[in-house]
C-alpha cells in the first residue's frame, strides 16, 4: 500500500522563501479538480492540498517560469504571510522547493479565499516559447 | 479562459509527488488506453498542455509524466498525428522503430524504479530502456 500522506520535507520552509508560485491553466475549476485529486491519494492527510514552488526572488521565480512552470501562461505569486493569514498551511512537501497549500473545511470556501487573497499576477515570458 | 486543447490525460502540470514529477489518476485519461509507458501524449489543462513520456502507472491507478521542455506545436513529431493510428496501440509500429519516442537526454525522467524514488508501492509498468536520442 502506497503512502497515504503526503511526504513532508524535515526542513521547514527558509525564512527567505518569501513568495509562493503557483501556475494559472486559464480554467475555472482546475484547482478544485487539484484539490479533490490531492485528498483522494492522500486521504488519511484530510485536507485539502494544491501545489506550489516556494522563490526567495525574482531570479528564483523566473527560474521556475522557464522549468517546472513553463507551460503556464500566468503566474500567481502569494506572500506565505498573506497565504498563512487567509487559513492555508504552506507545507513542504516532496522535492525542493515544491510546497503544498493546504487547507480544510468546505473546498469552494478554500478557494474563494485563495482567490482573493492579495496577491500578484505575472505573465510568464517562457510560456509557449519552442 | 481559454479553449482547452484536447488532451490524452487531464493533468495539473503544478503537481509534484516523491518521484519528483507531475502525477494523476489514471481514470483522469478520456482513453485510458493511450496511457502506456514510454509513449508520447498530450497532458495538461486548459493553457497549460505539453508533451510529455509516461514514466509509469502505479498500482494504485496513480500515472507519472516526464513533461518535454517546449511547446506541443515544436514537440509535435514525437506525436502519432492521425488519431485513428493510436489505437488500438498493438497496430502501432514500435515506438523505437518509428523513431518516435527517443528520449531526449535533457529530458530524462528522474524515476525510473522504485529503487530510485524511495516509493514504497510498486509499479505496474516500467519504460523500457529506450534511450536512442538523436
Amino acid at each position: 500500500m502506497a503512502d497515504r500522506v503526503p511526504r513532508i520535507r524535515r526542513a521547514p520552509l527558509p525564512a527567505d522563501a518569501l513568495i509562493v508560485v503557483r501556475g494559472d491553466d486559464l480554467i475555472e475549476g482546475s484547482s478544485h479538480v487539484q484539490a479533490e485529486e490531492f485528498r483522494r491519494r492522500y486521504p488519511d492527510w484530510d485536507r485539502w492540498g494544491l501545489s506550489g514552488f516556494y522563490a526567495r526572488n525574482d531570479s528564483d521565480v523566473d527560474d521556475l517560469a522557464g522549468d517546472q512552470l513553463e507551460r503556464f501562461p500566468l503566474l500567481r505569486l502569494y506572500r506565505p504571510a498573506v497565504l498563512e493569514a487567509a487559513g492555508f498551511e504552506i507545507v513542504p512537501t516532496f522535492r525542493t522547493p515544491h510546497v503544498t497549500i493546504a487547507f480544510d473545511g468546505d473546498l469552494e470556501v478554500g478557494l474563494q479565499r485563495l482567490r482573493v487573497a492579495d496577491h500578484d499576477e505575472r505573465n510568464n515570458p517562457y510560456h509557449g516559447e519552442s | 479562459m481559454t479553449t482547452a486543447l484536447d488532451v490524452d490525460l487531464r493533468i495539473d502540470l503544478n503537481t509534484m509527488d516523491e518521484t519528483g514529477l507531475p502525477w494523476t489518476f489514471l481514470d483522469q485519461a478520456p482513453d485510458p488506453s493511450l496511457i502506456v509507458p514510454g509513449r508520447h501524449i498530450v497532458v495538461g489543462s486548459g493553457a497549460a498542455v505539453a508533451v510529455a513520456v509516461v514514466v509509469d502507472i502505479t498500482d494504485e491507478g496513480i500515472v507519472h509524466v516526464q513533461p518535454l521542455k517546449g511547446s506541443v506545436a515544436s514537440n509535435a513529431r514525437f506525436l502519432k498525428t492521425d488519431p485513428a493510428s493510436r489505437r488500438p496501440s498493438d497496430l502501432l509500429p514500435d515506438p523505437v522503430e518509428a523513431g518516435g519516442t527517443s528520449w531526449d537526454e535533457t529530458v530524462q525522467p528522474e524515476a525510473k524504479t522504485p529503487g530510485d524514488t524511495g516509493r514504497k508501492g510498486t509499479r505496474r509498468h516500467q519504460p523500457g530502456p529506450t534511450s536512442s536520442g538523436p
